[in-house]
């Protein structure tokens, strides 16, 4: 019933849409196949646990310029205000925060500078002893600060204790047993008191985006940043009289509009989340254009071959037989393509590896496009081979 | 006026080679009305393409106006085809999705001619063949015998010195048949040569000459009137 | 002919709608899509100052020691310090060069009721407005003498001055930058270079400052930058002083030099510079060295393109290519379908040529249907870029240039798809498709 061969030789005959639709088939499988990967690794990235509970923490700046004004007394009113607010948790200037895309860094080592030690590249967050509460962290090990670690430094001095996340400590200390050491950023000794299991830093693209380290100090600055740890429900309410609240208890500053740590990490992931708009998009669209062409080119087909199908059926073909040489014949022109597909997913895969840094592409992804792309064709076939079934066996008797 | 000298023609495929026509001669001059016939298979339509300049010879020699087309290429050939060649189907060709007047139209907008003059040329030509009311008709809208009168105003419209018909009443009932052919042949006394291949050998008698074709040579050369009943076998065989 | 041509193609393209429409938006929307990723591209990949683009070089020095590790992949540091752009500029006093660096400011006016606004401003020297062509709607720069002896001396743009006194000429008036009194000598014309060369550290496409204050005033005021502080080693920096003698990299460097001679010079005077820094104890690395990389080759240092803008354009123009396809298929089945007609005009005297070019006329009509309705997706898909997400004002709007390029690729690549079928169509021997059917 089968018969290939003679589908095959009529599709040789007719190279120049064959290769067309083996091309059109090619390519889509290469595209889709790698932009479906490309999805996949994106949103892998952006479902990343934060560590923090991003919908219930708002940040915002000010800027002091009132010479007059004493930075360090009105930090700590400042912050006894907002703690005293209803719905809020806790409140802390802090010198960066989290999943903002900007802030300080540093390199630390588990010996001092000199030793040549390795060094181990850490976001780095100054606040007094409320930090780890207004993130909503704790300790797995060790001890959260306690305000007698808090020092206050308008210069270069460091506190004695510092905090850091699990990530940070199994990279400073293979073999474990942080607590209680010291780490270095040149040759003053930090003792890490305590460790937090998990926290994304301010730059989500970075390789060191969960190694952090707290330090027990407040910078009493001109420009500061005060982040707040709100019940949800209230949050909008809060937000919406911080300025006016904080230009009460003094006027020689600006406040900044205060931002939403959800609306911050959506603006770290906006271009990821924009490669993945744009990829699915492309996908749809892709995948809509090669069943168009596919349907397109067996209609021309199926008319092109009006009267041989119909002398076909007044031979004796059933209408199952004449559908299914349109299937067969798609099904061979997509295996080629699917072939050649395959190769070139491959090819494209390995040259975005090459140049922009993307990783190698997983089998499945080729395999669940190819499937895909059979069963599209198939489907986009369908209705064309129906309408040559319908083809009435009197055509053929039709005199010229 | 249409000198073909040994010519020959080759179709190949990847398996077979046939001679469509081989050793064939032909001289019609000019003003002359010559009718071709011959059996199916003969040569007939190889003949007119070659005429025609729609393909060309294998070898020979074909002189059309005292120019010699061998060897020409596609441009001049087709300025030929535009100029001193008018064209006549059996099935009409018209272009469907044009109305009359752009059908006419198609030959002088290929010759260049400028708005003017092909307007007039259009109406004149559509004026011959009595349809000049009814230039903006699509020809599915006209009767087959109006649209092979259609054709034969495209045809003329360019002002040929040679008309190239193709059993021109083939698809039509007798009495339209009767009209276009006398179409034709007031068109052949005001001076055109008309080459007609024909199969019905009523049409065939009419014209001056009779030329058959068979085995892709030309097999006959008398008068038709002379020997009708000959003729007729022949077809019928 | 062509007029001839065109009416011959409206006819076609309207005797088959169906097809038609099915490539017009197979073209529109793989130009829509292209276009959409190119124009993305496009301004990132703009040149910002293309009139100096060769002239203008970042300065970039080896300052750290082998300890010290920067993220570039050369390692060097992206800034320089303080202490070397003094250096530099006394010891080079006659290359036109700029230190800059971004501050900020609570503006206060003379009104008392005026609440204070936060701005990014600008320190910088006398020499920034003509390296980098700004121009002035009134007044101009500080005189070159404030960039040695400093004087509370201000510029403001054209839209902080809207902001601020509505417009006008404001030249001699006073503000006031953290409660000092400033005298407005300048009023610059709008300045927005797209990507924001002189400075990519906080934000590669963000709107310039708005107040340019001397360079000078840094030791008297204390401007604290509001970009990048970059350090390498232990330093005790306790005092504003400190940080200015310190090896901290926070200022952004720029050196105009107009040709070779000038650039081969110049090179020659920063490798003699660090010879003597170290000597003087500096510059611990054997690779200690300054680099000069002109804007283009700042700009791809910097990474400013972005990977993922490239590989949404690459992929983006496969899928133009799968939309030509698919376009090609169409037109060979439509204007194969048509041979019999072509057959017609062939035997009324059309040669090839002319067939040819009737073909093409018809497929660039549809290529300029296609493209423009690939812009209008295309402005769609930016409207919703623009809409949905923040800071894309500037990255998700189509310039001039995108405008003609978009029908333009959209004819060029629908002639090119439609070559083939427009040659099968015109090669066809005419004499076939004549006998009745």
């Amino acid at each position: 019933m089968l018969n290939i061969s003679p589908i095959f030789n009529a599709m040789l005959r007719n190279k120049s849409s064959v290769i067309l639709m083996v091309l059109q088939v090619a390519l889509t499988l290469a595209i889709v196949s790698n932009a479906a990967y490309i999805i996949n690794e994106r949103l892998e990235l952006m479902q990343r646990n934060s560590g923090l509970d991003e919908s219930q923490l708002f940040s915002f700046n000010i800027f002091t310029f009132d010479k007059t004004v004493d930075i360090r007394q009105q930090l700590e009113l400042d912050e006894d205000m907002l703690r005293a607010i209803p719905g809020v948790n806790d409140a802390v200037a802090i010198n960066q925060v989290p999943l903002t895309g900007s802030g300080d860094s540093s390199g630390y080592r588990a010996q001092i500078a000199e030793s040549g030690a390795k060094i181990v590249e850490a976001g780095v967050f100054r606040a007094d002893a409320h930090v780890l509460k207004t993130l909503g962290l704790t300790v797995i090990e060790g001890r959260d600060f306690t305000q007698d670690d808090v020092i206050y430094a308008t210069g270069a001095s460091q506190p004695n204790t510092v905090i850091i996340t699990k990530a940070m400590a199994d990279q400073l200390f293979p073999d474990g047993h942080a607590i209680g050491k010291d780490i270095y950023q040149f040759q003053q000794p930090l003792r890490i008191i305590g460790i937090v299991k998990h926290m994304q830093g301010s730059w989500l693209d970075s390789s060191y985006v969960n190694n952090n380290i707290f330090l027990p100090v407040v910078h009493p600055r001109s420009f500061k940043r005060i982040l707040v740890n709100a019940d949800k429900t209230a949050m909008d309410k809060i937000m919406s009289n911080i300025s006016e609240r904080m230009l009460a208890l003094n006027k020689g500053r600006v406040v900044m509009e205060p931002i939403k740590l959800a609306e911050h990490l959506r603006d770290q992931y906006q271009s990821d989340n924009l490669m993945v708009n744009m990829l699915i998009i492309i996908i749809c669209i892709i995948l809509f254009i090669t069943a168009l062409g596919v349907a397109g080119m067996a209609i021309f087909n199926v008319n092109r071959r009006k009267r041989q199908i119909g002398t076909r059926r007044a031979l004796g073909a059933s209408q199952t037989n004449i559908i299914t040489h349109f299937m067969i014949e798609n099904f061979l022109m997509t295996t080629i393509g699917i072939i050649i597909g395959v190769v070139l997913s491959v090819f494209l895969n390995g040259y975005l590896m090459e140049y922009f840094s993307s990783s190698r592409i997983a089998i499945s992804y080729i395999i669940v496009t190819t499937i895909g792309l059979v069963l599209l064709g198939q489907l986009a076939v369908l209705f064309p081979a129906q309408s040559a079934a319908s083809i009435s066996p009197a055509i053929a008797t039709r005199s010229v | 006026m249409l000198k073909m000298n040994n010519i020959n023609k080759i179709y190949r495929t990847d398996l077979v080679e046939t001679h469509a026509l081989s050793e064939f001669n032909l001289n019609v001059k000019e003003g002359e009305f010559v009718s071709v016939t011959g059996p199916s298979g003969s040569g007939k339509t190889t003949f007119l393409n070659l005429a025609g300049l729609l393909e060309s010879t294998s070898t020979g020699t074909y002189e059309l106006d005292g120019i010699n087309v061998v060897g020409l290429n596609d441009k001049q050939l087709s300025k030929i085809r535009n100029e001193k060649i008018g064209f006549i189907f059996q099935g009409f060709n018209l272009i469907p999705d044009l109305n009359l007047f752009e059908n006419v139209d198609v030959p002088l907008r290929y010759r260049g001619f400028n708005s003017k003059e092909r307007k007039e040329r259009i109406e004149n030509a559509l004026e011959q063949v009595g349809l000049a009311a009814r230039m903006k008709h699509l020809p599915s809208q006209l009767s087959g015998g109006q649209q092979q009168r259609v054709a034969i105003a495209r045809a003329l419209a360019g002002t040929p010195r040679f008309l190239l018909a193709d059993e021109p009443t083939g698809n039509l009932d007798s009495l339209m048949a009767r009209q276009v052919m006398e179409l034709l042949e007031d068109i052949n006394k005001s001076g055109t040569t008309i080459v007609m291949v024909t199969h019905d050998p009523d049409l065939a008698r009419r014209a001056e000459r009779n030329i058959q074709i068979v085995d892709g040579q030309v097999c006959d050369f008398t008068l038709y009137q002379n020997n009708k009943a000959a003729t007729e076998h022949a077809i019928s065989a | 002919m062509f007029f001839y041509y065109l009416k011959l193609a409206k006819k076609s393209l309207l005797q088959t709608p169906i097809t038609t429409a099915l490539m017009v938006l197979a073209i529109a929307l793989g130009i829509g899509v292209s276009m959409n990723a190119l124009t993305l591209n496009h301004v990132r990949s703009a040149n910002p100052i293309p009139e100096k683009s060769q002239q203008l070089f970042a300065l970039q020095l080896q300052t750290m020691n082998k300890i010290g590790t920067r993220h570039t992949y050369d390692d060097m540091p992206m800034q320089i310090t303080y202490q070397d752009a003094i250096n530099i500029q006394r010891m080079s006093s006659s290359t036109r060069q700029v230190a800059s660096v971004k501050t900020g400011f609570a503006i206060q006016m003379e009104d008392p009721d005026f609440a204070p606004i936060l701005q990014a401003a600008r320190a910088t020297q006398s020499t920034f407005f003509e390296m980098f062509n700004i121009e002035f709607l009134y007044g101009g720069s500080w005189s070159k003498a404030i960039d040695e002896s400093p004087d509370n001396q201000v510029v403001i743009a054209e839209e902080l001055n809207e902001k601020l006194f509505g417009g006008g000429d404001n030249i001699g008036k006073n503000i006031y930058l953290n409660q000092n009194a400033y005298r407005i000598v300048g009023i610059s014309k709008s300045w927005n270079p797209k990507p924001k060369f002189y400075d990519l550290n906080s934000g590669q496409f963000q709107r310039t400052e708005q107040i340019y204050v001397p360079f000078s005033l840094l030791p008297v005021h204390e401007y604290p930058s509001w970009g990048n502080n970059n350090g390498w080693g232990p330093e005790k920096i306790d005092t504003y002083q400190d940080k200015l003698n310190s090896e901290i990299m926070w200022i952004q460097y720029w050196v105009e030099l107009v040709n070779n001679t000038e650039k081969v010079d110049f090179k020659h005077f920063l490798s003699s510079y660090v010879q003597q820094q170290k000597k003087l104890g500096r510059f611990e690395r054997d690779d200690a060295r300054g680099t000069l990389r002109n804007v283009e080759e700042w700009l791809e240092y910097n990474e400013v393109v972005g990977n993922d803008s490239n590989i949404l354009v690459g992929i983006s123009f496969m899928f133009l290519a799968v939309c030509l396809i698919n376009t090609v298929g169409l037109l060979l089945a439509k204007f194969l379908k048509r041979a019999p007609e072509i057959g017609v005009r062939r035997a009324l005297g059309a040669n090839q040529a002319q067939v040819f070019l009737q073909h093409l006329v018809e497929v660039g009509v549809l290529g300029l249907l296609g493209g423009v309705l690939g812009l209008v997706i295309a402005n769609i898909g930016l409207l919703i870029l623009r809409n949905q997400f923040d800071g894309f004002d500037v990255l998700a709007t189509m310039d001039m240039s995108m405008f003609i390029a978009a029908p333009v690729i959209a004819i060029s690549a629908t002639i090119l798809s439609g070559l083939y079928p427009a040659w099968r169509v015109c090669t066809t021997l005419p004499s076939i498709h004549l006998k009745t059917q």
